[in-house]
Protein backbone atom coordinates (compact mmCIF):
# COMPACT_ATOMS: atom_id res chain seq x y z
CA UNK A 1 0.00 0.00 0.00
CA UNK A 2 1.26 3.65 -0.39
CA UNK A 3 2.27 6.03 2.29
CA UNK A 4 -0.08 8.66 1.13
CA UNK A 5 -3.59 8.39 -0.05
CA UNK A 6 -4.02 7.32 -4.36
CA UNK A 7 -5.14 4.99 -6.45
CA UNK A 8 -4.04 1.44 -6.01
CA UNK A 9 -4.56 -1.06 -8.51
CA UNK A 10 -4.49 -5.30 -8.73
CA UNK A 11 -4.85 -7.38 -11.70
CA UNK A 12 -7.95 -9.67 -11.43
CA UNK A 13 -8.59 -10.89 -14.97
CA UNK A 14 -8.82 -14.59 -13.39
CA UNK A 15 -11.51 -13.72 -11.14
CA UNK A 16 -13.14 -11.72 -13.66
CA UNK A 17 -13.02 -14.37 -16.19
CA UNK A 18 -14.44 -16.70 -13.32
CA UNK A 19 -16.90 -14.57 -12.98
CA UNK A 20 -17.60 -14.34 -16.70
CA UNK A 21 -18.02 -17.92 -17.09
CA UNK A 22 -19.76 -19.73 -13.67
CA UNK A 23 -21.40 -16.60 -11.84
CA UNK A 24 -23.29 -14.56 -14.17
CA UNK A 25 -21.01 -11.46 -14.35
CA UNK A 26 -20.57 -11.18 -10.61
CA UNK A 27 -17.46 -10.58 -8.96
CA UNK A 28 -16.67 -10.24 -5.53
CA UNK A 29 -13.29 -8.96 -4.24
CA UNK A 30 -12.02 -8.71 -0.49
CA UNK A 31 -9.17 -6.20 -0.10
CA UNK A 32 -6.89 -7.64 2.90
CA UNK A 33 -3.08 -7.08 4.65
CA UNK A 34 -0.81 -9.38 2.77
CA UNK A 35 0.89 -9.87 6.57
CA UNK A 36 -2.03 -9.91 8.98
CA UNK A 37 0.56 -11.45 11.75
CA UNK A 38 2.26 -8.44 11.87
CA UNK A 39 3.26 -6.34 15.06
CA UNK A 40 2.70 -3.21 14.39
CA UNK A 41 -1.08 -1.96 13.18
CA UNK A 42 -1.85 -1.01 9.47
CA UNK A 43 -4.66 0.75 8.47
CA UNK A 44 -6.32 0.66 4.52
CA UNK A 45 -9.29 3.50 3.72
CA UNK A 46 -11.10 3.37 0.75
CA UNK A 47 -13.88 4.96 -0.65
CA UNK A 48 -17.03 2.71 -1.08
CA UNK A 49 -19.23 2.25 -4.16
CA UNK A 50 -21.74 4.26 -2.62
CA UNK A 51 -19.25 7.94 -2.37
CA UNK A 52 -21.49 10.39 -3.07
CA UNK A 53 -19.23 13.38 -2.47
CA UNK A 54 -17.06 12.70 -5.29
CA UNK A 55 -18.66 9.60 -7.34
CA UNK A 56 -15.27 9.56 -9.18
CA UNK A 57 -12.94 8.04 -6.54
CA UNK A 58 -15.65 4.90 -6.24
CA UNK A 59 -13.60 1.74 -6.64
CA UNK A 60 -13.41 0.90 -10.43
CA UNK A 61 -13.25 -2.38 -12.09
CA UNK A 62 -11.81 -2.01 -16.21
CA UNK A 63 -12.80 -4.77 -18.11
CA UNK A 64 -11.13 -5.02 -21.80
CA UNK A 65 -13.33 -7.53 -24.06
CA UNK A 66 -12.42 -8.93 -27.17
CA UNK A 67 -14.76 -9.99 -29.69
CA UNK A 68 -14.40 -13.30 -31.27
CA UNK A 69 -16.30 -15.07 -34.04
CA UNK A 70 -16.81 -18.47 -33.43
CA UNK A 71 -17.95 -20.82 -36.31
CA UNK A 72 -18.54 -24.38 -34.88
CA UNK A 73 -17.39 -27.59 -36.38
CA UNK A 74 -19.20 -30.71 -35.22
CA UNK A 75 -16.15 -33.21 -34.79
CA UNK A 76 -16.93 -36.74 -36.38
CA UNK A 77 -14.54 -38.59 -34.76
CA UNK A 78 -12.10 -39.00 -37.63
CA UNK A 79 -10.10 -37.21 -40.11
CA UNK A 80 -10.42 -33.35 -41.32
CA UNK A 81 -13.47 -31.44 -40.89
CA UNK A 82 -14.95 -28.99 -43.23
CA UNK A 83 -17.35 -25.88 -42.34
CA UNK A 84 -19.65 -25.96 -45.10
CA UNK A 85 -20.33 -22.15 -44.54
CA UNK A 86 -19.19 -18.72 -42.91
CA UNK A 87 -21.48 -15.72 -43.84
CA UNK A 88 -21.05 -12.52 -43.67
CA UNK A 89 -23.68 -9.80 -43.74
CA UNK A 90 -22.64 -6.07 -44.22
CA UNK A 91 -25.75 -3.22 -44.09
CA UNK A 92 -25.81 -0.05 -45.99
CA UNK A 93 -27.67 2.73 -44.25
CA UNK A 94 -29.09 4.97 -47.34
CA UNK A 95 -28.03 8.38 -46.69
CA UNK A 96 -30.74 9.64 -48.93
CA UNK A 97 -28.51 11.31 -51.66
CA UNK A 98 -25.99 9.28 -54.38
CA UNK A 99 -24.38 6.11 -53.80
CA UNK A 100 -23.55 4.38 -50.69
CA UNK A 101 -21.07 1.96 -50.43
CA UNK A 102 -19.88 -0.71 -47.97
CA UNK A 103 -16.22 -1.34 -47.79
CA UNK A 104 -15.74 -4.98 -46.45
CA UNK A 105 -12.51 -6.85 -45.47
CA UNK A 106 -11.85 -9.87 -44.01
CA UNK A 107 -8.48 -10.68 -42.36
CA UNK A 108 -7.07 -14.38 -42.75
CA UNK A 109 -4.49 -15.34 -40.11
CA UNK A 110 -2.28 -17.78 -41.17
CA UNK A 111 -0.04 -19.56 -38.30
CA UNK A 112 3.62 -19.74 -38.68
CA UNK A 113 4.87 -23.16 -39.80
CA UNK A 114 8.29 -21.28 -38.77
CA UNK A 115 9.81 -21.35 -42.67
CA UNK A 116 9.05 -20.61 -45.58
CA UNK A 117 5.55 -19.19 -47.40
CA UNK A 118 2.50 -20.51 -46.09
CA UNK A 119 -1.02 -20.24 -48.09
CA UNK A 120 -4.58 -19.74 -47.01
CA UNK A 121 -6.50 -21.19 -49.33
CA UNK A 122 -10.39 -19.05 -48.61
CA UNK A 123 -13.19 -20.29 -50.96
CA UNK A 124 -16.31 -18.54 -50.70
CA UNK A 125 -20.09 -19.09 -51.93
CA UNK A 126 -21.65 -16.03 -53.23
CA UNK A 127 -25.68 -17.03 -54.26
CA UNK A 128 -27.45 -14.95 -56.47
CA UNK A 129 -31.29 -14.84 -56.81
CA UNK A 130 -32.27 -14.86 -60.73
CA UNK A 131 -35.40 -13.21 -61.25
CA UNK A 132 -36.32 -15.64 -64.05
CA UNK A 133 -36.70 -18.13 -62.10
CA UNK A 134 -34.80 -20.75 -59.42
CA UNK A 135 -31.99 -19.43 -57.89
CA UNK A 136 -27.83 -19.46 -58.90
CA UNK A 137 -24.74 -20.52 -57.42
CA UNK A 138 -21.02 -18.54 -58.42
CA UNK A 139 -18.50 -20.01 -56.44
CA UNK A 140 -15.50 -17.93 -56.16
CA UNK A 141 -12.08 -19.86 -55.90
CA UNK A 142 -9.11 -17.43 -54.45
CA UNK A 143 -5.44 -18.71 -53.26
CA UNK A 144 -3.77 -16.24 -51.13
CA UNK A 145 -0.03 -16.62 -50.13
CA UNK A 146 1.61 -15.14 -47.01
CA UNK A 147 4.94 -14.07 -46.88
CA UNK A 148 6.68 -15.46 -43.98
CA UNK A 149 7.74 -12.66 -41.79
CA UNK A 150 10.13 -15.44 -39.77
CA UNK A 151 8.22 -15.06 -36.25
CA UNK A 152 4.52 -14.42 -34.99
CA UNK A 153 1.63 -14.45 -37.21
CA UNK A 154 1.06 -13.04 -40.64
CA UNK A 155 -1.91 -11.99 -42.58
CA UNK A 156 -2.75 -10.66 -46.05
CA UNK A 157 -5.90 -9.03 -47.17
CA UNK A 158 -7.63 -8.98 -50.71
CA UNK A 159 -10.24 -6.67 -51.91
CA UNK A 160 -12.49 -7.98 -55.34
CA UNK A 161 -14.99 -6.29 -57.55
CA UNK A 162 -17.20 -9.22 -59.13
CA UNK A 163 -19.78 -7.80 -61.48
CA UNK A 164 -22.51 -10.18 -62.56
CA UNK A 165 -24.18 -10.27 -66.04
CA UNK A 166 -27.67 -11.58 -66.08
CA UNK A 167 -28.30 -13.74 -68.76
CA UNK A 168 -30.17 -16.40 -67.44
CA UNK A 169 -34.21 -15.25 -68.71
CA UNK A 170 -32.23 -15.99 -72.39
CA UNK A 171 -31.20 -18.57 -71.27
CA UNK A 172 -33.78 -20.05 -69.74
CA UNK A 173 -36.51 -18.79 -73.09
CA UNK A 174 -33.96 -20.68 -74.92
CA UNK A 175 -34.76 -24.03 -73.63
CA UNK A 176 -38.59 -23.35 -73.20
CA UNK A 177 -38.95 -22.43 -77.15
CA UNK A 178 -35.87 -25.26 -78.05
CA UNK A 179 -38.10 -28.23 -78.81
CA UNK A 180 -41.12 -26.09 -79.56
CA UNK A 181 -40.62 -24.90 -82.79
CA UNK A 182 -41.46 -27.89 -85.75
CA UNK A 183 -41.53 -28.81 -88.74
CA UNK A 184 -43.53 -31.69 -88.88
CA UNK A 185 -42.36 -33.71 -86.22
CA UNK A 186 -38.33 -32.14 -86.51
CA UNK A 187 -37.79 -30.20 -83.83
CA UNK A 188 -35.40 -26.59 -84.56
CA UNK A 189 -32.47 -26.61 -82.40
CA UNK A 190 -31.57 -23.39 -80.62
CA UNK A 191 -33.94 -21.14 -82.14
CA UNK A 192 -32.94 -17.39 -81.45
CA UNK A 193 -35.50 -15.52 -83.44
CA UNK A 194 -38.79 -16.06 -85.14
CA UNK A 195 -40.55 -13.23 -87.74
CA UNK A 196 -43.61 -13.99 -89.62
CA UNK A 197 -44.85 -11.70 -92.54
CA UNK A 198 -48.28 -11.78 -93.26
CA UNK A 199 -47.88 -9.25 -96.27
CA UNK A 200 -50.69 -7.62 -98.11
CA UNK A 201 -50.36 -6.91 -101.46
CA UNK A 202 -51.95 -3.37 -102.23
CA UNK A 203 -52.75 -1.32 -105.32
CA UNK A 204 -53.07 1.91 -105.69
CA UNK A 205 -55.32 3.72 -108.72
CA UNK A 206 -54.22 6.99 -108.72
CA UNK A 207 -56.93 9.62 -109.04
CA UNK A 208 -55.86 13.50 -110.90
CA UNK A 209 -56.24 16.26 -109.51
CA UNK A 210 -54.68 15.63 -106.09
CA UNK A 211 -56.79 13.61 -104.62
CA UNK A 212 -56.16 10.62 -102.93
CA UNK A 213 -55.55 7.31 -104.49
CA UNK A 214 -58.12 4.26 -104.08
CA UNK A 215 -56.23 2.16 -102.86
CA UNK A 216 -57.41 -1.62 -102.87
CA UNK A 217 -56.04 -4.94 -101.16
CA UNK A 218 -55.68 -7.18 -103.80
CA UNK A 219 -54.35 -9.88 -101.86
CA UNK A 220 -52.54 -12.16 -99.75
CA UNK A 221 -49.30 -14.63 -101.14
CA UNK A 222 -49.62 -16.12 -97.58
CA UNK A 223 -47.43 -15.34 -94.32
CA UNK A 224 -43.37 -15.96 -94.74
CA UNK A 225 -41.31 -17.43 -91.84
CA UNK A 226 -37.89 -16.42 -91.21
CA UNK A 227 -36.09 -18.35 -88.43
CA UNK A 228 -32.42 -18.05 -87.31
CA UNK A 229 -31.04 -20.08 -84.51
CA UNK A 230 -27.62 -22.23 -83.99
CA UNK A 231 -26.79 -25.84 -83.97
CA UNK A 232 -23.09 -27.47 -83.03
CA UNK A 233 -24.64 -30.69 -84.50
CA UNK A 234 -24.27 -31.66 -88.57
CA UNK A 235 -26.18 -34.22 -88.02
CA UNK A 236 -29.63 -31.56 -86.97
CA UNK A 237 -28.03 -29.69 -89.83
CA UNK A 238 -28.82 -31.96 -92.48
CA UNK A 239 -32.10 -33.09 -91.09
CA UNK A 240 -33.36 -29.71 -91.48
CA UNK A 241 -32.15 -29.37 -94.74
CA UNK A 242 -33.35 -32.87 -96.21
CA UNK A 243 -36.73 -30.93 -95.63
CA UNK A 244 -36.06 -28.43 -97.91
CA UNK A 245 -37.54 -31.17 -100.25
CA UNK A 246 -40.52 -29.38 -101.81
CA UNK A 247 -42.76 -31.21 -99.81
CA UNK A 248 -45.16 -29.33 -97.82
CA UNK A 249 -45.29 -29.42 -94.28
CA UNK A 250 -46.47 -28.46 -91.25
CA UNK A 251 -44.91 -25.92 -88.86
CA UNK A 252 -46.10 -25.41 -85.59
CA UNK A 253 -44.55 -21.85 -83.90
CA UNK A 254 -44.12 -22.28 -80.04
CA UNK A 255 -47.23 -20.01 -79.23
CA UNK A 256 -49.18 -23.60 -80.94
CA UNK A 257 -50.47 -21.56 -84.01
CA UNK A 258 -49.78 -24.03 -87.09
CA UNK A 259 -49.82 -23.85 -90.34
CA UNK A 260 -49.08 -25.79 -94.14
CA UNK A 261 -45.28 -24.42 -95.37
CA UNK A 262 -42.99 -25.02 -98.11
CA UNK A 263 -39.09 -24.52 -97.16
CA UNK A 264 -37.99 -22.45 -99.80
CA UNK A 265 -34.28 -21.29 -98.30
CA UNK A 266 -31.88 -22.91 -95.62
CA UNK A 267 -28.56 -22.15 -94.99
CA UNK A 268 -26.19 -22.07 -92.48
CA UNK A 269 -22.48 -20.84 -92.00
CA UNK A 270 -19.70 -23.18 -92.95
CA UNK A 271 -16.60 -20.97 -91.66
CA UNK A 272 -14.21 -23.26 -89.86
CA UNK A 273 -14.01 -21.56 -86.91
CA UNK A 274 -17.84 -21.58 -86.25
CA UNK A 275 -18.38 -25.22 -86.38
CA UNK A 276 -19.25 -25.22 -82.71
CA UNK A 277 -21.99 -23.18 -83.26
CA UNK A 278 -23.11 -22.71 -86.28
CA UNK A 279 -25.85 -20.31 -87.39
CA UNK A 280 -28.58 -21.31 -89.73
CA UNK A 281 -31.64 -19.31 -91.18
CA UNK A 282 -34.75 -20.59 -92.48
CA UNK A 283 -37.53 -19.46 -94.72
CA UNK A 284 -40.67 -20.47 -94.93
CA UNK A 285 -43.61 -19.75 -97.51
CA UNK A 286 -47.27 -20.47 -96.19
CA UNK A 287 -49.23 -22.81 -98.84
CA UNK A 288 -52.39 -24.18 -98.64
CA UNK B 1 -50.68 5.13 -78.80
CA UNK B 2 -52.30 4.74 -82.53
CA UNK B 3 -56.15 4.30 -82.84
CA UNK B 4 -57.30 2.55 -86.59
CA UNK B 5 -60.74 2.16 -86.19
CA UNK B 6 -61.75 1.49 -82.85
CA UNK B 7 -58.97 -0.49 -82.52
CA UNK B 8 -56.15 0.85 -80.30
CA UNK B 9 -52.60 -0.81 -81.23
CA UNK B 10 -50.41 -1.84 -77.94
CA UNK B 11 -47.33 -0.23 -76.91
CA UNK B 12 -46.97 1.70 -80.08
CA UNK B 13 -43.32 2.47 -80.52
CA UNK B 14 -42.83 4.63 -83.41
CA UNK B 15 -44.45 5.74 -86.42
CA UNK B 16 -42.72 6.45 -90.00
CA UNK B 17 -44.42 8.33 -92.21
CA UNK B 18 -43.32 8.37 -95.78
CA UNK B 19 -45.87 10.82 -98.40
CA UNK B 20 -45.19 10.97 -102.23
CA UNK B 21 -46.71 12.71 -105.34
CA UNK B 22 -47.01 11.80 -108.67
CA UNK B 23 -45.30 13.83 -110.68
CA UNK B 24 -45.74 14.36 -114.57
CA UNK B 25 -42.41 14.62 -116.19
CA UNK B 26 -41.50 15.38 -119.79
CA UNK B 27 -38.74 16.21 -121.39
CA UNK B 28 -38.50 19.33 -123.24
CA UNK B 29 -35.34 19.03 -126.89
CA UNK B 30 -32.98 21.51 -126.32
CA UNK B 31 -34.84 23.54 -123.45
CA UNK B 32 -32.64 23.92 -119.99
CA UNK B 33 -35.72 22.97 -118.13
CA UNK B 34 -38.40 20.32 -118.88
CA UNK B 35 -41.82 19.93 -118.28
CA UNK B 36 -43.24 18.97 -114.87
CA UNK B 37 -46.85 19.10 -113.21
CA UNK B 38 -47.89 17.46 -110.20
CA UNK B 39 -50.41 15.07 -111.30
CA UNK B 40 -51.76 13.52 -107.38
CA UNK B 41 -51.08 12.55 -104.49
CA UNK B 42 -49.16 9.23 -103.81
CA UNK B 43 -50.93 8.56 -100.18
CA UNK B 44 -49.13 8.43 -97.46
CA UNK B 45 -47.65 5.05 -96.11
CA UNK B 46 -46.95 4.55 -92.68
CA UNK B 47 -44.82 2.25 -90.61
CA UNK B 48 -46.45 2.11 -87.17
CA UNK B 49 -43.73 -0.57 -84.54
CA UNK B 50 -44.33 -1.19 -81.24
CA UNK B 51 -44.73 -4.30 -79.15
CA UNK B 52 -46.57 -6.53 -76.98
CA UNK B 53 -45.34 -6.58 -73.35
CA UNK B 54 -45.45 -9.41 -70.72
CA UNK B 55 -49.41 -10.96 -72.30
CA UNK B 56 -50.15 -14.56 -72.24
CA UNK B 57 -52.44 -13.95 -74.50
CA UNK B 58 -49.85 -12.55 -77.07
CA UNK B 59 -51.38 -14.95 -80.37
CA UNK B 60 -54.95 -12.85 -79.71
CA UNK B 61 -53.37 -9.48 -79.65
CA UNK B 62 -51.60 -10.34 -83.36
CA UNK B 63 -54.89 -12.22 -84.58
CA UNK B 64 -57.28 -8.77 -83.68
CA UNK B 65 -54.83 -6.98 -85.62
CA UNK B 66 -54.32 -9.43 -88.47
CA UNK B 67 -58.42 -9.33 -89.11
CA UNK B 68 -58.38 -5.92 -89.50
CA UNK B 69 -56.37 -6.66 -92.84
CA UNK B 70 -60.00 -6.54 -94.41
CA UNK B 71 -59.25 -4.35 -97.63
CA UNK B 72 -61.48 -1.86 -95.31
CA UNK B 73 -60.85 2.03 -95.03
CA UNK B 74 -60.76 3.02 -91.16
CA UNK B 75 -59.97 6.06 -89.21
CA UNK B 76 -56.01 6.47 -88.76
CA UNK B 77 -55.27 8.33 -85.51
CA UNK B 78 -51.44 8.54 -84.44
CA UNK B 79 -52.73 10.85 -81.82
CA UNK B 80 -49.17 13.35 -82.16
CA UNK B 81 -51.61 16.04 -82.81
CA UNK B 82 -51.81 15.18 -86.40
CA UNK B 83 -54.93 15.15 -88.30
CA UNK B 84 -56.26 11.39 -88.16
CA UNK B 85 -56.56 10.20 -91.63
CA UNK B 86 -58.34 7.41 -93.91
CA UNK B 87 -56.40 4.34 -94.33
CA UNK B 88 -56.37 0.54 -94.92
CA UNK B 89 -53.99 -1.49 -92.77
CA UNK B 90 -51.79 -3.84 -95.13
CA UNK B 91 -48.44 -5.93 -94.50
CA UNK B 92 -47.92 -7.07 -90.55
CA UNK B 93 -44.47 -8.43 -89.24
CA UNK B 94 -44.56 -9.97 -85.93
CA UNK B 95 -41.23 -11.26 -84.45
CA UNK B 96 -39.94 -12.71 -81.23
CA UNK B 97 -36.66 -13.15 -79.83
CA UNK B 98 -34.75 -15.13 -77.45
CA UNK B 99 -33.77 -11.81 -75.73
CA UNK B 100 -37.39 -10.80 -74.99
CA UNK B 101 -39.15 -14.05 -74.69
CA UNK B 102 -42.37 -15.06 -76.69
CA UNK B 103 -44.76 -13.11 -74.78
CA UNK B 104 -43.22 -10.07 -75.28
CA UNK B 105 -43.15 -10.09 -79.38
CA UNK B 106 -42.26 -7.13 -81.68
CA UNK B 107 -44.47 -5.92 -84.56
CA UNK B 108 -44.63 -3.85 -87.85
CA UNK B 109 -48.32 -2.85 -89.16
CA UNK B 110 -48.26 -1.33 -92.62
CA UNK B 111 -51.00 1.24 -93.36
CA UNK B 112 -51.95 2.90 -96.71
CA UNK B 113 -54.21 5.93 -97.04
CA UNK B 114 -56.87 5.67 -99.15
CA UNK B 115 -59.61 8.09 -100.13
Amino acid sequence: MPASYGWVAWTVTAQVQYAVDNVARVAHFLVKDAGETGSSPKTGWFYSKDYATTPSLRPKLYVDWSAITYVNVSDSGAGTETVAQARLVDTVTDSGVGTDEVAMQAQIPASDSGSGSDAVTPTANVSSAETGGGAETVSAYVPLTVTDAGAGSEYATRTWTIVFHETGIGVEFAWRIKGSTLIDSTALPHVLSIQVTDEAQMSGKKIQGGALPLRTLVGKPGRVVEIQGWSDSQSELDAMDALADGTTRTFIHPSGDSFAVLITAFDYDRAADKYTRRDYRLTLKETR
Amino acid sequence: MVVFGEYRLPHALQATVQDSRIIHDRLIPSASVGHRTDETAGGRIIMVSGEIRDDPDYVLRLEEMRVKADDTARTLDLEDGSAAINAKLGTIVASWTVEDGLERPTYAATFYETS
